[in-house]
């Protein structure tokens, strides 16, 4: 049953491809703000359905940059599909606050050399070299 | 269902999300209010680890309490999720994994049909931290373990070197 179902994801949707990450200027606030008043501008006119049509083009561009940043992608592109250019404005910050919580430290914001406890639970204590966990442990 | 991993000592687990949001709808609410207890004893352990006083003095006991009776005076679950995203976002700095968006929270809890899937999308973001401990937890052996698992895992906590 279990390997049903990935066939079965792949029938329908097609094999495995690799990530097109969207270019960076799309996850500027300005497009989220101008995607929003194009949207209501639309929804004011005969032609409402088109409105959604900003919300369905940025719930995929936000579904590709999760693809390309190797992020969970179902919450955050659902989300934008179905509250539109408010959450892309929202996902644009949060974007933002993550890339720069993921950067590698520096090496001047990295802790001194010394014996830590192991970080992999394998030992009591594992030695920091000031760049990197080693394989020597202790107790 | 769940699969637990070890951060410093700190024993968390990886569950699947949309089997969250699954479970918190079929029971009607009941099993939410369980994972919220477990997750926040886990970021508490999580702060005991690190040494974080903040995260290490919740008490997920009364983080429950303002949910369930607190329910009935509007304000109390309110706070307590203001507080929890607050508490998952700081797990997740030390981790330096992705981050858990308050707004996004509130959006959902505002929209209140889709309540639950506040479960589902805090748990999503709570696992990509603890799987930067989780392959190396899993290891049987010191030896085995890869560079690939030394770098994954998060770099120690300025003094909290042991002499």
């Amino acid at each position: 049953m279990q390997a049903r179902l990935p066939r079965l994801w792949a029938w329908l949707i097609g094999p495995e491809r690799e990530p097109h990450p969207p270019p960076e200027w799309v996850f500027r606030p300005i497009v989220g703000i101008v995607a929003l008043l194009v949207s209501l501008v639309l929804f004011m006119t005969p032609a409402a359905l088109l409105g959604f049509g900003s919300w369905i083009i940025l719930a995929v561009e936000v579904y590709e940059d999760r693809r390309a940043l190797r992020l969970p992608y179902f919450w955050w592109s659902s989300a934008v599909g179905t509250f539109g250019p408010l959450v892309f404005l929202m996902y644009v910050q949060n974007r933002r606050e993550t890339l720069a919580n993921m950067r590698p430290q520096t090496a001047a914001e990295l802790p001194q050399a010394a014996w830590y406890a192991d970080p992999l639970g394998l030992a009591r204590l594992r030695w920091w070299d000031g760049s990197g966990w080693t394989r020597d442990v202790a107790g | 269902m769940a699969r637990e991993i070890d951060a410093y000592g700190a024993r968390a687990r990886l569950r699947r999300p949309l089997g969250i949001v699954g479970l918190t709808l079929l029971t009607l609410g009941v099993y939410g209010i369980v994972w919220y207890r477990r997750v926040n004893v886990e970021l508490r352990d999580y702060g005991r680890a690190y040494r974080d006083d903040r995260l290490a003095r919740s008490r997920p006991r009364r983080s429950v309490l303002a949910i369930i009776p607190g329910l009935l005076l509007v304000v109390p679950p309110i706070v307590s999720l203001i507080r929890f995203v607050g508490r998952v976002r700081r797990a997740q700095r030390y981790g330096r994994s992705e981050l858990t968006s308050g707004w996004l929270v509130a959006v959902l809890a505002l929209a209140l049909v889709f309540l639950p899937a506040i479960t589902g999308y805090v748990q999503s973001t709570l696992n990509e931290l603890w799987r930067r401990y989780a392959a190396a937890s899993s290891s049987p052996a010191t030896d085995t373990v890869s560079e690939a698992e030394l770098a994954a895992a998060p770099a120690p906590q300025p003094g909290a070197a042991v002499a």
